[in-house]
């Protein structure tokens, strides 16, 4: 068992894709992370640093060679993605993974619902006035857009729908450089609506962006923590705030 | 000449409408290319036939069909999903292999059920009543489907056809949903050779090959007939844009799913009319499978140019 305050802990990770292929990489190699509860990291770093990889393994979605995963201090390194998506939700960076194409708006939200299997969907949409109203000033009217497939709208839009089905979904949040397909303007908003209803839930969120400015006005909010990774084989870590670096095994 | 080619296409299209249905569910709803009908459309008419020559009612042998469907479609998702084969090797893999377990289960090549009860030996004498009876069988079974399109199980299946990662993310194991989706799709279809052979008299070890195109062909014609209804309807209704963003009602129905099974059913009457006109022009019945990949082949491409491009676009066969 691990630390019973900590939301996410990963003990000494290592995480190789195609293994014993020629093209075999390792992605991670002895990385350890412990987050506590409610706390909102941004994890910048450069291209292939392994920031998706370190998310994905959290999420049950990366090959994890050796190491463990801890959520809520259960050790959930064999679980599948199905089982830890209980706790986890997850937004990827393409906004059409995120979501059914094909279903309307409406169908997209009975997925997440706790009903019985046999019962005739849908039900009533059970998000709040606020939260709707923040969804419309992010531009999804979703009250106007209810019966609409979502193959009808935009990337943003769909993303936007993937972030509130992710926020219904549990106490942790990862999100995978989830604004890159959105405009400036929505990003902003986008982003700043992910964060305040993470705050209001105690969410844990691991945000991974590849906008330094973005990471740097985010990081001089309190409480929250921004950490760059860097590539290779092993990782540094740099922690630029104080709260958790005690928590961190430097590696090399 | 009429009445009587209406009569075989209604008495052949309601019974092969319910292996239509499986199409649907596995080509449409899961997205699942499912090449294991060939076999389990045998396979029900082989464990219906040796069940009913071994003295069994055909009411009893009829859940005994769909749980042998429903076990071959098991059996092929579990190659795809835990040994990794792809969707449609696997597909073949367990049609090929039920070839042979119908010819252990029939013990010879075809068996006949002349002068035994089967459950539609009693009406041989009225056609019409027969159709009325396949009819309300393939009804049941368009209903049934329709409700469980309805339900949470029902939208998880849609879902996971048009998005499973999304699905897996939403805390589901869409292994059990192909499980239950192509097992049911593959219990259907041997329902609908259950039916078959009891209707034709006789089962035959070689029923099966070419249903997939069959189903197919039927599907398509359907499909297009559908999309035909609907611009129709468009035109007197002159309503000339369809305007997504101002659609607020929330209908109970999916209506998308529904309108495929309605394809299915249409698409299966058409079909076997098409078909019997053509026996009936003197096509030679050795032909009949050129005809029906010819049919396929224009359905398709002309399909492509029509309205219903859209359904290509989304990458659906």
């Amino acid at each position: 068992m691990s630390d019973s305050d900590s939301a996410i802990e990963v003990k000494n990770l290592k995480v190789v894709y195609n293994e014993g292929t020629p093209n075999e990489v390792v992605a991670l190699d002895d990385v350890c992370l412990n987050v506590p509860k409610g706390q909102i990291i941004i994890l910048t770093g450069g291209n292939g640093s392994g920031k998706s990889t370190l998310v994905k393994a959290i999420a049950g979605m990366a090959p994890v060679k050796s190491g463990k995963v801890f959520i809520h201090g259960k050790d959930v390194t064999g679980w599948p993605a199905y089982r830890r998506a209980k706790d986890i939700g997850f937004v990827h960076q393409d906004p059409m993974l995120g979501t059914c194409p094909n279903l309307t708006v409406h169908e997209n939200f009975q997925i997440s619902l706790e009903k019985p299997w046999w019962l005739p969907t849908p039900y009533p949409l059970t998000l709040t006035k606020g939260q709707l109203d923040s969804i419309d000033k992010i531009g999804l009217p979703l009250a106007e857009k209810k019966a609409t497939q979502l193959s009808m709208l935009s990337g943003g839009q769909r993303q936007s729908i993937a972030l509130c089905l992710a926020l219904r979904k549990g106490s942790i949040l990862l999100l995978d450089e989830f604004t890159s397909a959105l405009d400036e303007q929505t990003k902003k908003a986008v982003l700043l609506y992910a964060l305040s209803e993470a705050k209001t839930m105690k969410a844990t969120v691991i945000m991974i962006t590849h906008d330094l400015a973005m990471a740097k006005e985010l990081g001089k909010e309190s409480g929250n923590v921004v950490l760059t990774m860097v590539g290779g084989m092993f990782h540094q870590w740099k922690v630029t705030k104080r709260e958790i670096t005690g928590r961190l095994k430097l590696t090399n | 000449m009429i009445i009587s080619l209406l009569d075989i296409s209604l008495q052949q299209c309601f019974l092969y409408s319910i292996a239509v249905y499986g199409v649907v569910v596995s080509f449409r709803m899961m997205n699942f290319p499912d090449l294991t009908v060939d076999g389990s459309f045998t396979l029900g008419g082989a464990v219906l036939s040796s069940m009913i020559t071994s003295n069994y009612p055909p009411l009893i042998a009829l859940p005994v069909v769909a749980a042998a469907g429903f076990a071959a479609g098991s059996a092929t998702v579990f190659l795809n999903r835990k040994l990794g084969i792809s969707k449609i090797l696997s597909g073949i893999l367990i049609m090929m292999v039920l070839y042979s377990i119908n010819l252990r289960i029939m013990g010879k090549a075809n068996i006949s059920l002349l002068r035994l009860t089967t459950l539609f030996s009693a009406y041989d004498t009225d056609d019409a009543l027969k159709v009325l009876i396949f009819c309300g069988i393939s009804v049941f079974f368009l209903i049934c489907l329709a409700y469980l399109s309805m339900t949470r199980l029902g939208l998880f299946i849609r879902a996971t056809g048009d998005n499973e990662f999304m699905v897996q993310t939403q805390g589901v194991n869409t292994d059990w949903l192909f499980y239950i989706g192509i097992g049911m799709a593959n219990a259907l279809v041997a329902l609908s050779g259950a039916f078959v052979v009891q209707n034709q008299g006789f089962a035959d070890v070689n029923m099966g090959i070419g249903l997939i195109i069959t189903a197919l062909a039927a599907l398509i014609i359907g499909e297009s007939f559908t999309a035909a209804l609907v611009s129709i309807k468009k035109f007197i209704f002159s309503k000339k844009t369809i305007d997504i963003f101002s659609n607020t009602k929330i209908s109970l129905l999916p209506w998308s799913t529904i309108s495929e099974l309605f394809s299915a059913l249409t698409g299966a009457f058409l079909y076997f009319l098409i078909i019997s006109i053509c026996l009936r022009l003197g096509l030679a019945p050795t032909d009949l499978k050129l005809a029906t990949g010819i049919l396929v082949i224009l359905g398709i491409s002309v399909r492509l140019r029509g309205p219903m491009v859209e359904t290509y676009v989304r990458g659906r066969l």
